[in-house]
């Protein structure tokens, strides 16, 4: 490697990076400059001074002509590296993951299973978090450097995965380094980059003329003409003073470079230069059993590899098979001197090539689209197959591999053409191409016979969705209302399809009347079939839109019915009417079933992935999210909702991000994180500011609303409440959850003082909990009016409803709740001057809010015992013999699982990817969390733990006789 | 200082590793030295794979067999026979 040249500053600024990292931080250094002036050579310096110092690094590039290739510089830097990996490694990764990862990574082929990888383009951020988990556990052993060249070039899933980890930084010793040309990182990327204190910023200059002098072995006299004409970029003066071209006038420095090299070029045999032209279409790096067999199979080249090695426009790699080109640049220019038709025919040997060897549809596709002559079946099948399979990582290129596959396909074969179209509007759609999508379903709608009425009413639902995300709410309505017009029988199957679409068009809107017309229709004429499937669908969509409007009665019916329904069917029925599974969540959220929804969303969450069908997350994500932030299980609903974040920025769907902001910044108003709450809920509300109304703004405000609340801005939260949802009465905001944002207006009343407006509206909440009669919405009532006799002095009445406010909560298992809700019944006791019962009370509170780790009822509640004269002593989160297991950290408890395996430490290291020093350490911790002395203590401890009947907590102690 | 007990004793015993590979898993055997700590590391040695015969030999002094392939990362030692050697003068 040659000697590094004027970049003290730049490496000084390596070195720092790298101090950080071998602490166990996450860094990110970008590098960028223009073509030519050493990004590339200064990440070589990295590379070598992290190898130097034990670290792990791992290197990949993107390539001008192959930016196309999904994950391509990742799978540069990784895929080889796991291939060497034990596999027992990966497979402790879970089958979740390392499924996952098989879809991104070759050599991880074998663990690919059925329901295990990203099928679904929205699903993007699940690769994203494998990669992440992936990336920490190979900084387990030492420091991980991942180094990424030339991003500029790089795929847009490789961009999407950079943008991921600098949201979400890997919690690990690790340095995700990359380069990019001045001004050409994509923009959304460069976006994200603005995170002070994670990112150093590296923007490499030209070298002084004194510098250039040193780098080309001139004296600084005679080095002048070349610096003037370069500027001290080093590639640029190293290629001047390589083939002695001197830059004429009005000529740019990168064109008389480039021609310089084709100068060089020409110099060459004329099997020299075949060789260098087929590598410039294969690849930077290329293997040269491709390049042999683009330019003469069966034949040797490598006299012509020692041509252009001896002549330094190729060089080794670390794999001796495989060769790189000198610069990107010199690869550049050979492939723009390449003749046209020399530079077709090798693209079509090329794919030629792969297609005998069994090459990956997407290999081949890159220079088909290239080659392929139009009418060419063969090719657009491939270029076809390629597409769907990049269609989950890769939605923008799986459009435009469609858009060549219909191209290339000859005139007819609609099958092909409809298949190929609707592949290309869920891509489109996924990255929010919504235009781009509704255009390739209605170019397929055109295509369908006039007697394929399920195909043509499937479509015409999927257009008015996306019209409805578009904002044409009048076109879709339009659409779906003139489809149902042409049908020939209001009763037939088709009929009921339309109507429920029509029932959610109108839920989109707000609509609650409206959308009760259509699902009873769409329920009647359902009843009148014999179709099981159909009426369960009903049914479901009947439940959902009577729990938001009522009856509630009918909700519950028509819920219990179709869950009824659901649970006879086999996963193909389920699959094809998982849109019905997925309106019975919703109708289950609105009916405070929340163990049923989480059930039964996972269960549409699977089957909306086997059958690819993304549009369904959106709704989902939250609603499942919801249930189990209202159950205090914080663990699943955080990891859901912020897959939904995740899965909605990268859909760039305002809509649905929205909709998953607002339900993670419930989540942390119920854990008690109002600063993560505040800056949630304001993004969500500035998303939807523009729209004109819509279930999601009503949803956005009212979450701010309460947010503000929590944050103590009162008159705030009372303004954007009431005008979010639709003034005093809130009558936009559905079903019985209504009475829940009613009460916080009673509370936010009384707060103001306003006991006589809190008391009107206190009185609707109570109303409405009436009319829709679920337990929690009742909770929330009785609690609004125990505030409101406290405020107004009447303590007994308070008392009283605020303990029944607790029965009805934890009725609902709504843990938080139920835990506010003793709040209201200790301050009761305290106003009834029984201070020794409103301690014991508040203590209970306190110690479910513990449990459940909802910090901001915890602190409330040591704040009022501590008004009460009470100590708090805050438990530990360690402890010893069976509660210690439970302060184990996740690795301490992956090793101490080994351990019950009984592996030894090296195992362990070599199963975990850690050193044995460290597998030590934790288990050191370990032994003093669990208050044992011995590995043999270890296994018994979490034995126990695990054991199913444990003597005095869930069954009778059974003695075994000695 | 110590005097070893027998002559022999003063060298430390040379092994001979031939590793083979096949043509796919070329890229994951040269991957499979990053991050590993070895004093192999950065020096050449005869390899075959450039020729299409995806073998490689190593000429090492270590403790016994166990400790010669503990210079190799693991991929690359299970895909390793080894050798006890010693110089043979020729007739």
């Amino acid at each position: 490697m040659d000697e590094l040249i004027g970049r003290d500053r730049e490496l000084e600024a390596v070195n720092g990076l790298l101090a950080d990292v071998s602490e166990g931080d996450f860094r990110l250094l970008r590098i960028e400059g223009e073509p030519g002036i050493g990004k590339s050579r200064l990440l070589d310096e990295l590379d070598l001074r992290a190898d130097r110092n034990g670290w792990l690094v791992l290197r990949g590039s993107a390539a001008e002509f192959e930016s196309e290739l999904p994950f391509g510089p990742v799978i540069d830097a990784l895929d080889a590296y796991l291939m060497a990996l034990d596999p027992r490694a990966i497979g402790r990764l879970g089958p979740d993951t390392a499924g996952v990862l098989a879809g991104v990574f070759p050599s991880l082929a074998s663990f690919r299973s059925e329901t295990g990888g990203p099928s679904i383009v929205t699903e993007r951020f699940r690769v994203h978090h494998a990669i992440r988990e992936l990336l920490e556990r190979l900084s387990g052993k030492a420091p991980l450097a991942l180094i990424l060249d030339d991003l500029h070039w790089a795929d847009q899933a490789s961009l999407e995965l950079v943008g991921h980890l600098v949201r979400r930084p890997p919690q690990a010793g690790i340095l995700l380094a990359f380069a990019h040309r001045s001004g050409q990182l994509d923009a959304t990327l460069a976006s994200s980059l603005a995170i002070p204190g994670l990112i150093t910023r590296i923007e490499i200059g030209p070298l002084d003329l004194a510098q250039t002098a040193s780098l080309i072995g001139l004296p600084e006299a005679r080095c002048e003409t070349v610096f003037s004409q370069t500027g001290g970029n080093p590639f640029y003066s190293k290629e001047l003073l390589r083939t002695g071209a001197s830059v004429g006038s009005g000529r740019a420095v990168p064109d008389t470079v480039a021609a310089a090299i084709s100068t060089e070029v020409s110099t060459l045999s004329p099997d020299g230069r075949s060789f260098v032209e087929a590598a410039a279409i294969a690849g930077d790096p290329f293997d040269i059993d491709l390049v042999d067999r683009i330019t003469c199979p069966g034949g040797d080249s490598s006299l012509a590899l020692d041509e252009l090695n001896r002549k330094g426009l190729v060089k080794p790699t670390e794999i001796p098979r495989r060769f790189a080109f000198r610069h990107p640049l010199v690869r550049a220019a050979i492939y723009e001197s390449i003749m046209p038709g020399t530079r077709l025919a090798n693209h079509e040997k090329a794919a030629s090539v792969l297609a005998e060897s069994a090459a990956p549809a997407g290999e081949q596709a890159r220079h088909l689209v290239l080659s392929a002559r139009p009418g060419d079946e063969e090719s657009a099948l491939t270029i076809a197959t390629a597409a769907a399979e990049a269609r989950a990582a890769a939605p923008d290129l799986a459009v435009k591999w469609c858009d060549a596959a219909l191209r290339i396909m000859p005139e007819g074969h609609p099958r092909f053409r409809l298949t190929v179209l609707g592949s290309k509007a869920s891509a489109a759609a996924a990255v929010s191409r919504f235009d781009d999508a509704l255009e390739a379903l209605e170019i397929a709608g055109s295509l369908l016979p006039e007697d394929k009425v399920e195909e043509r009413v499937t479509l015409a639902s999927a257009c008015a969705s996306l019209e409805e995300l578009l904002g044409r709410h009048q076109a879709a309505h339009q659409r779906l209302t003139g489809l149902l017009e042409e049908l020939q029988s209001r009763k037939s199957i088709h009929a009921i399809e339309v109507m429920m679409s029509l029932a959610n068009d109108a839920f989109l809107r707000n609509e609650f009347g409206e959308m009760n017309d259509w699902s009873g229709r769409a329920l009647a004429a359902a009843r009148e079939q014999t179709d099981p499937e159909y009426l369960a669908v009903a049914q479901a969509t009947r439940a959902l839109c009577t729990a938001f409007a009522g009856p509630i009665e009918e909700a519950r019916e028509c819920a219990d019915a179709a869950a009824a329904a659901f649970a006879g069917f086999t996963d193909d029925q389920l699959d094809i009417n998982v849109d019905g599974l997925v309106r019975l969540v919703g109708a289950e959220l609105y009916l405070e079933r929340f163990d049923d929804v989480i059930e039964h969303g996972q269960m549409a969450i699977e089957g909306s992935r086997r059958t690819g069908q993304s549009q369904h997350f959106p709704a989902l994500y939250p609603a499942v999210g919801t249930a189990a932030s209202n159950s205090g299980q914080f663990d699943l609903a955080r990891e859901i909702l912020d897959g939904a974040i995740d899965a909605a920025r990268l859909s760039k769907n305002d809509h649905a991000l929205a909709w998953s902001l607002f339900s993670r910044a419930s989540l942390a108003l119920r854990e008690g994180d109002l600063d993560e709450a505040e800056r949630l809920s304001a993004e969500s509300i500035e998303l939807v500011a523009t729209q004109e109304s819509g279930v999601v703004k009503v949803w956005s405000g009212v979450i701010r609303a309460a947010t503000l609340d929590a944050k103590g801005r009162r008159e705030e939260a009372l303004s954007t409440l009431t005008g979010a949802a639709g003034g005093e009465a809130l009558e936009k905001i559905p079903g019985s959850w209504r009475t829940g944002f009613l009460a916080l207006q009673t509370e936010i009343l009384i707060a103001l003082r306003k006991e006589e407006d809190a008391a009107r509206v206190c009185l609707l909440a109570e109303e409405r909990a009436t009319e829709f009669d679920n337990p929690l919405a009742r909770a929330h009532a009785l609690r609004a009016r125990s505030s409101l006799g406290l405020a107004t002095g009447d303590t007994a009445l308070a008392l009283g409803k605020a303990r029944e406010s607790v029965v009805l909560a934890e009725a609902a298992r709504a843990p938080v709740d139920a835990g506010f809700a003793r709040i209201a019944v200790g301050a009761s006791l305290a106003g009834e001057g029984l201070p020794e019962e409103a301690i014991a009370e508040l203590e209970a509170a306190l110690e479910g809010f513990t449990r459940l780790g909802a910090i901001r009822g915890q602190k409330l509640c040591e704040q009022m015992l501590r008004g009460m004269g009470k100590t708090i002593y805050r438990r530990s989160t360690a402890g010893s013999g069976e509660s210690g297991v439970e302060s184990l950290t996740q690795r301490e408890r992956e090793i101490a699982d080994l351990v019950v395996d009984r592996q030894t430490n090296r195992e362990i290291a070599e199963t975990l990817f850690l050193s044995q020093k460290t597998v030590e350490t934790h288990l050191r911790n370990i032994f003093a969390k669990l208050g044992v002395s011995s590995r043999v203590e270890v296994a018994r401890t979490l034995e126990k733990q695990s054991a199913p009947n444990r003597p005095g907590q869930y069954g009778p102690e059974i003695r075994v006789a000695p | 200082m110590e005097t070893p007990a027998r002559v022999e004793d003063l060298f430390m015993a040379q092994y001979i590793i031939h590793h083979k590979h096949d043509p796919a898993e070329c890229a994951a055997s040269m991957a499979a030295w990053h991050g590993f700590s070895s004093p192999l590391r950065g020096r050449t040695t005869p390899s075959a794979c450039l020729f299409g015969g995806h073998q490689t030999w190593w000429r090492v002094e270590a403790d016994d067999a166990n400790d010669a392939l503990d210079l190799l990362p693991h991929f690359v030692s299970s895909r390793a026979d080894v050798f006890r050697v010693e110089e043979l003068m020729v007739p």
